[in-house]
């Protein structure tokens, strides 16, 4: 049946959907700190991009301006694509079903629904993008002395961010349709948005710092048909000669384009909206041996075995779980933009990623022991697991993969970046005692500052460590590698050398040690701490 | 003659590797409750699911009210809905959560709204948010919600789960009088003293399949054998109907005509 979506019904979702966000966002005080800081840079930005939109104004008129035709055409895609971009990522996280779709669905029909949602989204991104948005029309319309450009830019704009949100949601859609249809992708579906969802802004920060892949997207896109709506631009400005033929296309392409959008993604909505979804069965067969059977089973103690292969069940259905504990690899950035724009790997980088797989590690399990059992706190508890064993299997749990990663990555960097055998030994063997010590560190820190409050990622509800058990965290394994970032590190090292009678060999092996015995004091303390604390906790 | 408020024919629904609903077959006057009873796993969901327009048949129809599920905006119009998990927001207090459901419903009757509030001991917590409501709360919320816009027919999904004995009271008192009021209730719920004491009609499903139907007298009085085995509860009509035979088939022979196999 073909009804037309009720402006009123559509208006209501909107403003209670943005009422929530609201208050979701003010409840906060990350929130309040977004706010905040969208506050202070929003309109420094309005004020920057209307200066930018001001000065290729003139240019345009002066005709002092020879890439005018491709620079705008880039522009416009970039902010298309951003707009595309981050609704594709929030239909799929956020806004590409409606909350508490049982009840809403059997209240107003579902085109209604989807009409609000939308004009939601649209008032959020618009909100962002307001300051810029007047920033540019303002300083397009003084520099060109044209409001009439100015106008025509609004509009285009305003047009082109219709367009972006409309595709984005529609493929936020059709990834939840597949999600929800294919079982590989369901039963994999925390793991793939996992990689998605950290891979792609690593991928994009990464690249975008390389001359090459920005003069590669620059050509590209104004070679797109983006390139023609700058001759839509060009139509109102006085002095500049517009196609008209292409402008003309481009008006047209908006014209047909949104509402075969917008038909696109109505669709989409009552097919995802509707579906009947795969449901990924986990059979357990308790005859079955795990590859963590066979290579634990008789070594660790069957509890701390089993402490370990809960946690690492319960990261493989739900990846969002442990998200946090890759942080550390955000420190790498830097270092793989340099590879990237000088086709060399740093000879940094080996110790730096193994350091970081021990630290991301220790983080995964161990830095909220008590917290992170969730509602299973008092059945672990009233267990006959000991504080002992259950820290074990924390620490067993993070340690033993992130081992294997250390030397996984400082290997294979140490060869690319033409280091020693000894020098990609240490390396690996930083990895390997980081990995080791690191999780007992992060268990003391975890009871002492545990958490208990759930909060929201990737939409689901999920208890995360503390902040103060971040930092507590960060302080004392920041200490313990401090021998080997001083022996290893090739900037720190090249300090140290000359000043002590020993050869680079002898002096990383010497970090190695001093590294080992601090993490061995401070995690002996910590882990022993995080034993009795876990073995007499009482939920007062 | 009025239609049956809801009325299905050979109503199926398959997934992709079972069946979850098999030819079920419901006619169900205006103005009745209806009892739908089922182990977990029978189907119940499903069925409800599907009578909500929330899932497609695979195959037969249904309608609501008269309207064929398959016209979802039509039949919205005619029910409401609460759902086991009620579907309410946290961000809002409960009058708001009100004032956007009645006014996606059009509903203009305030005063009914707030009438259904002080009959739910709710009215003194409506303007706090419903984040800080307990589980009860939020379920008599749900409920007054369903009951805005006077629905011609009314789903429940466990009604009175999470409910204090007193709220309990209120919620099948306000069924019975929504019920007096021509409103059809289709109640879901495992709680079987409330289906005893409210419903006109009771239907059990297992397996996907309605294996008994008909009043709780007439169910609880069954005939084995071509005897009458005496009054028993619903709850042994229950245990019986939807025991597993090796056959596959309910274990219990029921000759009463009422009681469908």
């Amino acid at each position: 049946m073909s009804r037309r979506p009720s402006g009123r019904h559509a208006a209501l979702v909107a403003r209670v959907e943005l009422r929530r966000s609201w208050r979701t966002l003010t409840d906060t005080k990350r929130g309040l700190l977004m706010l905040t800081a969208g506050g202070i840079v929003l309109p420094l930005y309005g004020l920057g991009l209307g200066a930018g939109a001001f000065f290729l104004g003139g240019a345009l008129v002066d005709g002092s301006f020879s890439l005018a035709r491709p620079v705008i055409g880039a522009a416009l895609a970039g902010l298309t694509g951003l707009v595309f971009a981050v609704t594709v990522q929030r239909a799929i996280k956020h806004t590409g079903e409606p909350d508490a779709p049982d009840g809403l669905l059997t209240t107003a029909p579902y085109r209604d629904v989807l009409a609000g949602l939308l004009l939601a989204e649209f008032g959020r991104v618009g909100a962002v993008a307001l300051l810029p948005t007047v920033g540019i029309v303002v300083g397009f319309g003084l520099g060109t002395g044209s409001a009439l450009a100015g106008a025509v830019l609004f509009a285009l704009l305003f047009t082109l961010a219709t367009a972006g949100l409309l595709a984005g949601y529609a493929l936020g859609l059709v990834a939840k349709y597949v999600a929800g249809r294919s079982e590989f992708v369901s039963r994999h579906r925390a793991g793939i948005g996992l990689v998605l969802s950290v891979g792609v802004p690593v991928a994009y920060i990464s690249l975008n710092a390389v001359p090459a892949v920005q003069h590669a997207a620059f050509r590209a896109a104004a070679a797109t048909p983006f390139a023609w709506y700058a001759d839509v631009t060009f139509l109102a400005v006085p002095g500049i000669a517009a196609r008209p033929p292409f402008a003309a296309g481009a008006v047209a392409s908006l014209l047909v384009g949104v509402p075969v959008l917008a038909v696109a993604v109505d669709a989409l909505a009552e097919r995802v909206w509707y579906l009947d979804r795969v449901q990924p069965d986990h059979a357990f067969d308790p005859r079955a041996t795990t590859l963590s059977d066979r290579l634990l089973a008789g070594r660790v103690p069957r509890q701390t075995r089993v402490v370990a292969q809960k946690c690492w069940r319960r990261a493989r259905r739900s990846p969002f779980t442990v998200q946090f504990a890759i942080f550390p690899f955000f420190l790498l950035v830097l270092q793989v933009q340099v590879a990237l724009i000088e086709r060399t790997v740093p000879a940094s980088l080996p110790v730096l990623a193994a350091l970081a797989s021990g630290i991301a590690g220790g983080a995964a399990f161990s830095l909220n022991p008590l917290g992170g059992e969730g509602d299973v706190l008092p059945a672990t508890l009233t267990s006959t697991v000991s504080g002992t064993q259950f820290v074990a299997g924390l620490a067993l749990a993070g340690g033993l993969p992130a081992a294997i990663l250390a030397v996984a990555l400082a290997v294979p960097l140490g060869v690319a970046a033409g280091l020693g055998v000894s020098a990609i030994a240490a390396a690996a063997g930083a990895g390997i005692v980081v990995a080791v010590g690191a999780p007992a560190v992060a268990a003391g820190v975890g009871v002492v500052f545990p958490r208990f409050e759930t909060t929201t990622v990737r939409s689901h509800a999920v208890v995360v460590p503390s902040t103060w058990a971040f930092v507590g965290y960060a302080v004392l394994l920041g200490v313990a590698v401090v021998p080997v970032l001083v022996t290893q590190h090739p900037v720190l090292a090249s300090l140290v050398g000359p000043r002590v009678p020993y050869g680079d060999g002898v002096l990383a092996a010497l970090g190695l040690v001093g590294t080992t015995v601090l993490l061995a004091l401070i995690g002996g303390v910590s882990g022993g701490y995080a034993a009795r604390t876990v073995g007499t906790y009482r939920l007062d | 003659m009025c239609p049956p408020a809801i009325a299905t024919a050979g109503l199926c629904k398959e997934f992709d590797d079972a069946v979850a609903v098999r030819d079920l077959d419901l006619s169900i006057p205006r103005g009745e409750i209806y009892g739908f009873l089922g182990p977990n796993g029978a189907g119940k969901t499903t069925t409800l699911r599907m009578l909500t327009t929330l899932t497609t048949p695979t195959a037969g129809t249904a309608r609501i009210a008269g309207e064929p599920v398959s016209d979802r905006a039509a039949v919205v119009e005619h029910l409401g809905f609460l759902p086991e998990q009620p579907p309410v927001y946290g961000e809002l207090t409960g009058r708001e959560q009100l004032e956007y459901v009645a006014g996606l419903r059009d509903v203009d009757d305030w005063d009914h709204v707030e009438d259904l509030l002080e009959r739910f001991d709710l009215a003194g917590d409506a303007d706090r948010r419903v984040e800080a409501y307990s589980k009860g709360m939020k379920q008599k919320l749900g409920l007054v919600q369903a009951l805005a816009h006077r629905p011609d027919v009314l789903f429940l999904d466990e009604p009175t789960s999470g409910l204090d004995p007193r709220a309990a009271r209120t919620v099948r008192d306000v069924i019975a009088e929504v019920a007096r009021e021509e409103t059809t209730i289709f109640l879901s719920t495992h709680i079987l003293p409330v289906v005893e004491e409210l419903a006109d009609t009771v239907g059990v499903l297992s397996d996907g399949r309605l294996v008994a139907e008909g009043s709780p007298g007439e169910l609880t009085s069954r005939v084995e054998d071509g005897a009458e085995v005496g009054d028993g509860s619903l709850e042994d009509v229950f245990l019986d109907v939807t025991a597993e035979a090796p056959s596959g088939d309910s274990a219990v022979e029921a000759d009463a005509p009422d009681v469908q196999r």
